[in-house]
């Protein structure tokens, strides 16, 4: 509670007053009692900050709504405007003291705005206070407002407490509407009705386009009948229209770890849900369904195609949900893990791991020596020790005739009582020397726990494990658990963190690091979900893979062999790549030098390190981009790159395509 | 960036409800003296410290001078305007250590001692006049570190609050008139309660083995086995401390415990549920081998 400035002018007005009252009236009287009136106004500071502090706690609410187009809104759009409404309420009757409030968006979250989102705000009793700032948020995902953290000072900064005002609030942010276009949304809505028979499939049915004349049948309908060219040939003949059927599309994104990491806003997944949310809407434009197939290396999800409205709204916050969480942390020592995870635990919630509440009791950290199977060697060396001094009499002759020589050979001249007392102690020295060593073996190996960095860590694990039980609501067996199974812990805390949307540090250019999270089961999913669709498939469609395969060439036989059967059946198999990460610098002369060279020169300073990683693994990134085009062509199946092509031309091209050219544009 | 502050009918003639400043980081980092004399100019409550801190500094010099220590007058104006001019927060202890060192030792040598040159170097000045002298260094430090927290710092941030900023300053447009009176107040409180222990540390006796340990020294004569004046007082006055922090947190402990919220309440159930269950275990353990020595004796007597 005190800040370090009330700790120096504690100490400093405990020392003046420890010299005034040892003086005291033998020399002047002034300092002792300045020492004392200080050391009380201290006490009496100290009384008045937690009287006010106390009388605050629990009484202090704070409310949250997020404002965007004028109204509130449980989801949000990225890249529209959005405010956030704090209202703070002191519901207690005495006036807070200075309070430092400051809304908490979990790191990771990217919420661009130059608005200070930090205010010093005194409460009266019952008074309330409405905040307001303005964000953007950018890329469909999610973002999670923890709560507001309070910091409580007194006047003059010599007390300090925080507390975080805990409300949750989860808002997913669903990639852009746009128009059959592929454009952004804009303030008037469009038509989204087609015009008819665009879905044109070339079978006889109920369409309105001429597919094929045929002789007159008894039964065939009069309107059927092409009067002109009956006329014509004088024999009656019937028209045939063609079948209106729509195109489905089926979307498959990747959603592994692989996708999930970097800064967010930037991930490859969010990159590609965005671009699935627009291509969706652009098919569904035309009323053609549109599926999506969810997959990871473990499986998939399938959310069946549909054209409605609330498909739509279910497809988008599919999306949105697909894209929000970022990757496990994935190859981090447990001790990496744990650090981030007691510090976000330490901001986020404070007051669950105060020791009050949630301590580590002493006993526990004693370390018991008998779990251990050679740990009773240590009471057999004591019990042995003790039956030969009792059951051998000789023994004990022996040790006593030892130190009555070493007694007369160290104190030759000394008096009766030293020559005892010498005597007694190396006596007891020879008898019980290993029962002596055991049992301090015994205690120092039993309170190696107790004091050092040792205490911390056990004592901060098990205040973390009680707070990721009491999370989930496991139980406090559960608590032991994560004591003692090193793997459920660390499982545990990679899943704290991505709940928290604690991002992977990993950058686009750190291929080695990448390479932790490569998993080539997932090809084999992809392979096998797309096959499950083209057994499902009941006319031409549209597949579209949003997935990154350049570090996947030679995994991708069961892909490829997939890609040929829906080639095959007369589909279209359309493959999406994330963009690659942008250099950090595109200005720093030693980008650029290294990118007018076309490599790194055995001479390139250190410093440019950064910078020729990103130019080789763009380099790496675009020799695997050729390979698979050339591999993925072979078999029909085009490739695009989101950061080199728009994707929705070709999308637009392809569903035309299936549709033999007869979109109404 | 908006803020809402609720509307008052009146409010030139009462003080606001509610206070909002919106921070950034400009307006929490540490002013520049340019910014400070600005914030002197418009904030008519900043003034009020920096006169008051000044008035009370004065005071104190002007105790010093009167009493023949005119080193120690300088030294306290010197740390005075160092304080107030660079938001030197040490000006406090710097204040308080002149005042004290001047009183022992009036020339500043520590060889001249006040109380072994008796009628030389002595302040001479009657008991009110120290205890006003007392008062006022208590209202400068009060003063002093008001304005340091306004234009310095007042607290230091978690560090992994914000990158690169360390500490806050409470904005002076959040000052209170009502403030300045409290803490004006409480130097007097605490100087009359200083003056009563002060008072009882030096009459009230402690006497080992005697019928009764404590007693009022009447003036004339300390008994025999009375412990040495030092150790009394400071055995009284550290009783009194120790005694008053313990109650202290005994009462907001309980206040605390009374009104415990919810999620608190629940992990604390959690962690003595916890405890117990190490409890419950090592008993069911013990029923287990009781049970399997039993049905080993009863299967031997069986036989």
């Amino acid at each position: 509670m005190l800040t370090a400035r009330g700790y120096r002018w504690l100490s400093s007005v405990a020392a003046l007053t420890f010299v005034g009252l040892l003086l005291g009236w033998e020399a002047p009287w002034l300092p002792g009692l300045t020492g004392l009136t200080l050391l009380l106004l201290l006490l009496l500071q100290w009384w008045a900050f937690v009287w006010r502090m106390e009388g605050l706690r629990g009484r202090l609410r704070v409310r949250r709504r997020i404002v965007q187009g004028g109204r509130q809104v449980p989801t949000l759009w990225p890249d529209v405007p959005l405010t956030v409404e704090l209202e703070l309420a002191n519901l207690g009757r005495l006036a807070s003291p200075l309070l430092w409030v400051e809304d908490l968006f979990v790191p990771g979250v990217e919420v661009t705005g130059k608005e200070p989102t930090r205010w010093c705000v005194r409460l009266a009793g019952g008074a309330s206070v409405t905040l307001r700032y303005r964000r953007r948020v950018s890329g469909p995902g999610c973002i999670r407002a923890d709560g507001v953290q309070v910091l409580l000072t007194d006047a003059l900064g010599l007390f300090r407490q925080r507390w975080v005002l805990r409300q949750p609030q989860v808002y997913w942010v669903l990639p852009p509407l746009c128009d059959q276009e592929g454009r952004q949304r804009a303030s008037k809505g469009f038509n989204q009705w087609p015009p008819p028979g665009i879905h044109r499939w070339r079978r006889p049915g109920t369409g309105s386009e001429l597919l094929d004349l045929r002789d007159y049948q008894a039964g065939d309908p009069p309107k059927m009948i092409a009067w002109k060219v009956s006329a014509r040939r004088d024999q009656l003949s019937t028209k045939e229209l063609e079948s209106d059927v729509p195109v489905r599309c089926v979307m498959f994104l990747d959603g592994s770890d692989e996708m999930r990491l970097g800064e967010p806003g930037r991930r490859p997944l969010q990159q590609l849900a965005h671009a699935a949310g627009l291509a969706g809407q652009v098919a569904m434009a035309q009323r053609d369904p549109v599926g999506l197939v969810y997959f990871d290396a473990s499986g998939v999800e399938v959310l069946p195609p549909g054209r409605t409205r609330q498909h739509l709204w279910r497809f988008l916050e599919r999306l949105a949900q697909a894209a929000a969480a970022p990757a496990q942390l994935c190859g981090s020592r447990q001790a990496s893990l744990f650090r981030h995870s007691w510090m976000l635990a330490e901001h986020l919630y404070p007051d669950l791991l105060q020791n009050t509440w949630n301590r580590m009791p002493l006993a526990r950290l004693w370390r018991p020596l008998l779990d251990n199977t050679w740990g009773w060697l240590v009471p057999a060396v004591m019990l042995a020790n003790l039956a030969i001094v009792l059951l051998l009499p000789m023994w004990r002759f022996w040790c006593l005739e030892q130190a009555a020589v070493f007694t007369r050979w160290a104190l030759p001249t000394a008096n009766g009582a030293a020559h005892l007392v010498l005597f007694l102690l190396s006596a007891l020295v020879l008898l019980f020397c290993p029962l002596v060593v055991a049992a301090l073996f015994w205690l120092g190996y039993g309170a190696h726990n107790l004091w050092g960095r040792r205490r911390r860590v056990l004592t901060r694990r098990k205040q973390l494990a009680a707070l990721l039980v009491f999370r989930s609501g496991a139980g406090p067996a559960h608590i032991e658990a994560l004591l003692r199974d090193e793997a459920l812990w660390t499982a545990a805390l990679a899943r704290f963190l991505q709940e928290h949307h604690v991002s992977v540090p990993v950058q686009w250019w750190d291929l080695p690091q990448r390479q932790l999270y490569r998993q080539p089961e997932k090809i084999t999913v992809l392979a096998a979900a797309l096959l499950q669709a083209v057994g499902r498939a009941r006319d031409n469609e549209l597949y579209i893979l949003f997935t990154d395969l350049t570090s996947y060439l030679t995994d991708l036989t069961p892909l490829v062999a997939a890609c040929r059967v829906a080639r095959a059946r007369h589909h279209q198999v359309l493959v999406i790549l994330p963009a690659l990460g942008s250099p950090t610098d595109e200005k720093n002369p030693a980008t650029r030098q290294i990118a007018d060279k076309g490599g790194l020169s055995p001479e390139q300073p250190l410093e440019a390190g950064e910078a020729g990683c990103q130019h080789l693994t763009r380099r790496y990134y675009d020799v695997a981009y050729r390979q698979l085009r050339r591999q993925l062509a072979a078999v029909g199946v085009s490739l695009l790159r989101l950061d080199t092509e728009d994707p929705l031309p070709a999308v637009r091209e392809r569903l035309d395509r299936l549709r033999g050219y007869r979109s109404w544009r | 960036m908006m803020v809402e502050v609720p509307s008052q009918k009146n409010p030139t003639e009462q003080p606001p409800r509610s206070v909002v400043v919106p921070l950034d980081t400009a307006d929490a980092r540490p002013l520049s003296l340019g910014e400070v004399w600005s914030q002197l100019r418009e904030q008519p409550l900043l003034r009020l410290w920096v006169l008051s801190s000044g008035a009370a500094c004065l005071l104190v010099a002007f105790y010093l001078l009167q009493g023949g220590s005119e080193l120690g007058a300088w030294m306290v104006l010197l740390a005075g305007t160092a304080g107030w001019l660079l938001r030197w927060s040490g000006a406090a202890y710097a204040v308080v250590f002149a005042f004290c060192w001047f009183n022992y030792f009036p020339q500043g040598w520590f060889w001249e001692m006040a109380y072994s040159f008796k009628g030389r170097v002595r302040l001479e000045m009657s008991g009110f006049e120290g205890v006003v002298a007392v008062l006022a260094l208590a209202v400068y430090v009060q003063c002093h570190w008001r304005y340091v927290a306004t234009v310095q710092t007042a607290a230091e941030l978690p560090s992994f609050l914000h990158e690169g900023q360390t500490s806050w300053r409470q904005p002076a447009t959040a000052l209170l008139i009502t403030e300045w009176w409290r803490i004006l107040l409480l130097p007097v409180v605490a100087l009359v309660l200083a003056s009563v222990m002060w008072f009882l540390a030096d009459t009230l006796i402690i006497t080992a083995g005697a019928d009764g340990p404590l007693q009022l020294h009447d003036g004339l004569q300390r008994p025999d086995e009375a412990m040495a004046p030092w150790l009394n007082r400071l055995m009284v006055v550290t009783a009194v401390m120790v005694a008053a922090v313990v109650l202290t947190k005994i009462g907001f402990g309980l206040q605390r415990w009374r009104s415990l919220p919810a999620e608190q309440a629940a992990l604390w159930l959690q962690d003595q549920a916890w405890c117990e269950l190490q409890r419950e275990w090592r008993r069911v353990a013990e029923f287990g081998h009781w049970a399997a020595r039993h049905r080993r004796s009863a299967s031997r007597s069986a036989n």
